[in-house]
């Protein structure tokens, strides 16, 4: 991801060094490491850019600064909404939750009619037993992150609000994701929380 | 041989497939596979990146699960869970500090001792006896094994056995007589969990491990990991419309190879479930070998 980022690893630890704490936290570059650790397997001075950047991420988010690309944020949020609310990933209530908050209302992220035909999605959310311990998890987790200003539970959570957040920054906009290339029809959005019915799928 | 399970959320649902492969050839390998009861979700990248103390504290609870249930070692396939179960019982090794941030957090004791096996670790342990079970060897076949990320680093989680030159899955697949070809994408990123989220640089980081893939004159491309297979399977069609070469490239899970020469079927394997059709692959193999092993009374371990 180097080549889409305008703050490649060596930049990122050139900036800490120099204490420009507001440039870095409020980059998108962070946003946009996908965590594969190859600049950590390959630091010729054994530095860990992989965790630095997971603790910038987390630094800028509790604090309120983080500037992710829209679809990005939107991706995480939903993410954890979903472990929250059920211990697992319900992927149609994901991409649910993931549509009304990125914006990308038509966009067929994930071609439901091939995923179907397959077998591939389920059809209702499995909630764990003790989600109760989940939930635990994470309010402890969120209450010991300072200024917690964007917890991802007071979002909305997988409802018909869309976050405040509309801005779309021209550096997230230098290469489009293809959302109408393919002439299939958008599948409307899907609402996760109103489909709880617990049920297995084998 | 008994071993825990965890199989995650892919698995249950976009990518189940895997874990029909990953039963059959368990099965079939004399391993029994006991799902953890009431696992949760590892929380993959959006809890590690956001949330350091969730991103351990979760898979931890998996951990705690799985001692309790009386496990020494669990199998996780997809290699997201795989690395952030790993992650975690190293952090809660070798940092106090956390541990006792996600005792107070999970309300269970931390459990550092349960194993983490990842399908190729687990497959290359029992090389010998997928080699003496195998009853269709795929003779012939020539197969890119992609590691990317999840399998190969950080090294102190991975057990690989080498970060830069691994050749563990290579192995596996050369006990099925398959042929593994040399090739130099093996190790790149597939683009991860950007496959909703940021599309067009999956379809960019794919296409180039595709196309490596099919240079080095690979029949199909064998993975580990239900996101490196959805964004290369299920992508292939958005990276073929616009790459000068549309050939398509067969994607098979681990299990799926193993299964395959391990005389399992097709259908049982979960191949008709993919994107990319695998005919390629499925009509051109051999007559499972009759005479072979039908009465194997050995326990593997």
């Amino acid at each position: 991801m180097a080549v889409e980022s305008k703050l490649r690893p060596h930049d990122i630890l050139r900036l800490l060094q120099q204490g420009r704490r507001g440039e870095l936290l409020s980059s998108q570059s962070i946003w946009l490491c996908l965590t594969c650790e190859t600049c950590t397997a390959r630091c010729p001075n054994e530095c860990d850019p992989a965790r630095i950047i997971d603790a910038l991420r987390e630094i800028a988010w509790n604090e309120g600064l983080a500037d992710p690309p829209r679809k990005i944020e939107a991706f995480h949020r939903s993410f954890l909404n979903q472990i929250r609310r059920s211990g697992r990933i319900f992927e149609f209530g994901l991409v649910a939750g993931y549509k009304m908050r990125s914006g990308a209302l038509f966009s067929d992220v994930l071609s439901v009619p091939g995923m179907l035909s397959r077998g591939k999605l389920a059809l209702a959310p499995v909630r764990i037993t003790r989600i109760k311990e989940i939930r635990r998890i994470f309010d402890t987790c969120l209450e010991s992150a300072p200024h917690d200003s964007s917890s991802p539970e007071d979002s909305g959570a997988d409802t018909h609000e869309t976050d405040g957040k509309g801005t779309v920054h021209p550096a997230s906009a230098t290469i489009e994701e293809e959302s109408s290339g393919n002439g299939r029809q958008g599948s409307p959005p899907l609402d996760g929380a109103s489909n709880n019915g617990e049920r297995r799928n084998s | 041989m008994r071993v825990g399970y965890f199989p995650g959320c892919s698995l249950h649902a976009t990518s189940r497939e895997y874990a029909e492969s990953v039963l059959a050839m368990t099965g079939a390998l004399g391993v029994e596979l006991f799902e953890i009861e009431d696992w949760a979700c590892c929380g993959a990248t959006s809890a590690h990146a956001t949330n350091h103390l969730l991103g351990v504290a979760l898979p931890a609870r998996t951990l705690a699960l799985a001692a309790e249930q009386g496990h020494e070692q669990v199998l996780a396939p997809c290699a997201a869970c795989f690395n952030r179960l790993a992650a975690a019982r190293h952090e809660l090794r070798k940092d106090p500090k956390i541990a006792r941030a996600v005792e107070n957090a999970t309300g269970r004791p931390i459990q550092t001792n349960v194993n983490v096996l990842s399908i190729v670790k687990l497959l290359q342990d029992l090389k010998a006896t997928i080699r003496e079970k195998t009853v269709r060897p795929l003779k012939g076949l020539k197969a890119a094994c992609y590691y990317g990320c999840l399998l190969a680093r950080p090294k102190e989680l991975t057990d690989l056995d080498d970060v830069e030159m691994p050749s563990s899955m290579e192995d596996v697949v050369k006990a099925t007589g398959a042929t593994p070809v040399a090739w130099n994408r093996r190790l790149d990123c597939c683009g991860g969990g950007f496959s909703l989220s940021r599309t067009s640089s999956v379809v960019r980081l794919s296409r180039t491990i595709l196309e490596d893939a099919r240079d080095a004159g690979a029949d199909l491309l064998v993975v580990a990991c239900p996101m490196c297979h959805s964004n290369l399977d299920f992508r292939q069609k958005a990276i073929a419309k616009r790459a000068e070469d549309p050939t398509t490239l067969p994607i098979l899970f681990l299990s799926q190879v193993v299964g395959l020469a391990l005389g399992e079927g097709p259908l049982e394997l979960g191949l008709d479930r993919h994107f990319v059709t695998t005919e390629k692959i499925t009509s051109c193999l051999p007559e499972i070998e009759e005479q072979k092993n039908v009465t194997t009374g050995e326990a593997d371990q």
